[in-house]
């Protein structure tokens, strides 16, 4: 069973530092716990365990990154990944029965391997075949597992129990974690230098919005939180706001007019600008 | 290895041809999706000067004039305090939104300074004639990145369409404020002292900073 003993050691690896964050957590209660984030003091702990690790390791690796890379091979490495990632995207379409979402979704992953250059040029989108987002935990939503409390994940970052159930299988629907195990060490290696990239990768293109969060938050913890959560159900819903979520129809502050609600059924479409190209260049 | 060169080109030539047809059936859009409109021509066409954008707090006076006649400030404080507004009084409610609206602005004008070479997509609406409630849908285009969804939730007062949230890939900045805010009062005590500490930040950020 030597074959498995990567991803064992990841595993060992991974508990190994939850346990560690996890006694450093019991020590530090400061934060007052509150219904809606029950985990809060954990949750608050680990984020703080983050930052650091990002501040000390991802950050400058992904800063020295950015430098070194001219913008075109950044692109086509986020695209490289992106195009990995479509394997399980697919996989999550098909689970949630969106059969002709699965089916272009598929044929983005064919095309952008082939005509794409292994997946380096995004060419499907160009064909109308944009990406789309699924993953296993909007599928576990899908299907109306609720998300349960927020809980700040060492490394991987915001979450929920049923996103972490999600992070898992969308481990065994990655094609890279069957290269890692089946491959011997030399593709071991390079699979592990390539998580390495992808992640350095994903942390370079988070620089706006970092420098974004920082300016517009009060409070970073629950603004982060609170995005995270508003934006897995904008996911899991594939974009489609409900009405009640408009906050100024259930709006505490009886600021007034709810005439909008009562308006003459006649509708008009319009045409906007065309939805059948996307991303001119 | 020719005949896939030529095949490739020619496909890249017929994506051109049809790229600049969509430019010329942009422009039938709708009054609120207009007033967007306006409000992003005015900071494209600004943010194209690179001296500029270097004063962040420059940037910050012209995004507040460009956005100001489409973004009804008084009805976004209203709605992030919720309850709280109800109680506070008239003197309380002229700070929150004063300061407010600097902290918004503030966040817009990185946005704008952060993003780089942006154009907006409009999605097509649909909308009731008599309707004084419309979401305008859009995406922001960066050259290399996947587009980014940000909504208006709009409304009509007295002829003119003002939003009142923001939505960024689902992410309403009312509902996350509005969460923010109420934890504030409940750690700091007060209304005031939480009004206190955003003008505190609001000086730090907006003072001899470059962006």
């Amino acid at each position: 069973m030597s074959m498995q003993s990567p991803t064992l050691n990841k595993t060992l690896l991974r508990s190994l530092v939850l346990s560690i964050t996890l006694l450093g957590c019991s020590a530090t209660q400061t934060h007052v716990s509150d219904s809606s984030d029950p985990w809060s003091a954990w949750n608050h702990d680990t984020q703080l365990f983050n930052d650091n690790l990002d501040k000390a390791i991802l950050k400058p690796l992904a800063q020295g990154y950015q430098w070194i890379t001219p913008e075109f091979v950044n692109t086509g490495v986020t695209n490289f990944f992106s195009n990995i990632n479509d394997v399980g995207v697919t996989i999550n379409d098909l689970l949630q029965l969106k059969v002709s979402q699965g089916g272009m979704d598929g044929s983005r992953f064919l095309i952008n391997t082939t005509a794409g250059v292994a997946g380096f040029v995004d060419v499907a989108n160009l064909l109308d075949l944009p990406k789309h987002k699924e993953d296993f935990g909007q599928t576990l939503g899908y299907w109306g597992i609720p998300s349960g409390n927020y809980l700040v994940l060492p490394i991987f970052g915001p979450s929920s129990p049923r996103d972490t159930v999600g992070l898992i299988g969308d481990t065994l629907f990655n094609p890279i974690t069957y290269v890692s195990i089946l491959g011997g060490s030399v593709v071991n290696g390079a699979t592990a230098g390539a998580r390495v990239l992808d992640v350095t990768d994903r942390r370079a293109n988070l620089m706006t919005t970092e420098k974004i969060v920082d300016e517009g938050s009060v409070d970073r913890y629950d603004f982060i939180r609170d995005s995270y959560k508003q934006n897995r159900e904008y996911l899991i819903h594939d974009g489609k706001s409900s009405d009640d979520s408009d906050p100024d129809l259930n709006d505490e502050s009886s600021f007034g007019d709810t005439k909008a609600n009562s308006p003459t059924p006649v509708t008009k479409k319009a045409s906007g600008k065309s939805l059948k190209l996307s991303e001119p260049k | 290895m020719n005949v896939k060169r030529y095949t490739l080109f020619s496909f890249f030539a017929v994506l051109m041809i049809l790229m600049s047809n969509t430019q010329v059936m942009a422009d039938d859009l709708l009054p609120p999706q207009l007033a967007i409109e306006t409000a992003s021509n005015k900071l494209q066409e600004k943010m194209k000067d690179k001296t500029f954008i270097k004063d962040f707090a420059k940037v910050n006076q012209f995004v507040n004039e460009a956005i100001l006649p489409s973004t009804d400030f008084e009805k976004i404080s209203a709605l992030v305090l919720g309850k709280l507004w109800k109680t506070a009084t008239p003197d309380e409610r002229e700070r929150f939104k004063k300061e407010f609206q600097t902290l918004l602005v503030r966040t817009y004008s990185r946005a704008f300074v952060e993003f780089k070479d942006w154009s907006i997509r409009y999605l097509p609406i649909e909308m009731e004639t008599e309707a004084t409630k419309v979401i305008v849908k859009t995406e922001v285009l960066q050259p290399g990145l996947k587009p980014v969804a940000v909504d208006y939730r709009m409304l009509q007062t007295d002829g003119d369409w003002k939003a009142y949230d923001i939505l960024i890939e689902g992410v309403s900045l009312v509902t996350n404020y509005r969460t923010t805010f109420s934890t504030e009062v409940q750690n700091k005590g007060s209304l005031n002292a939480v009004i206190d500490g955003l003008a505190k930040r609001n000086v730090e950020a907006l003072a001899a900073k470059n962006s």
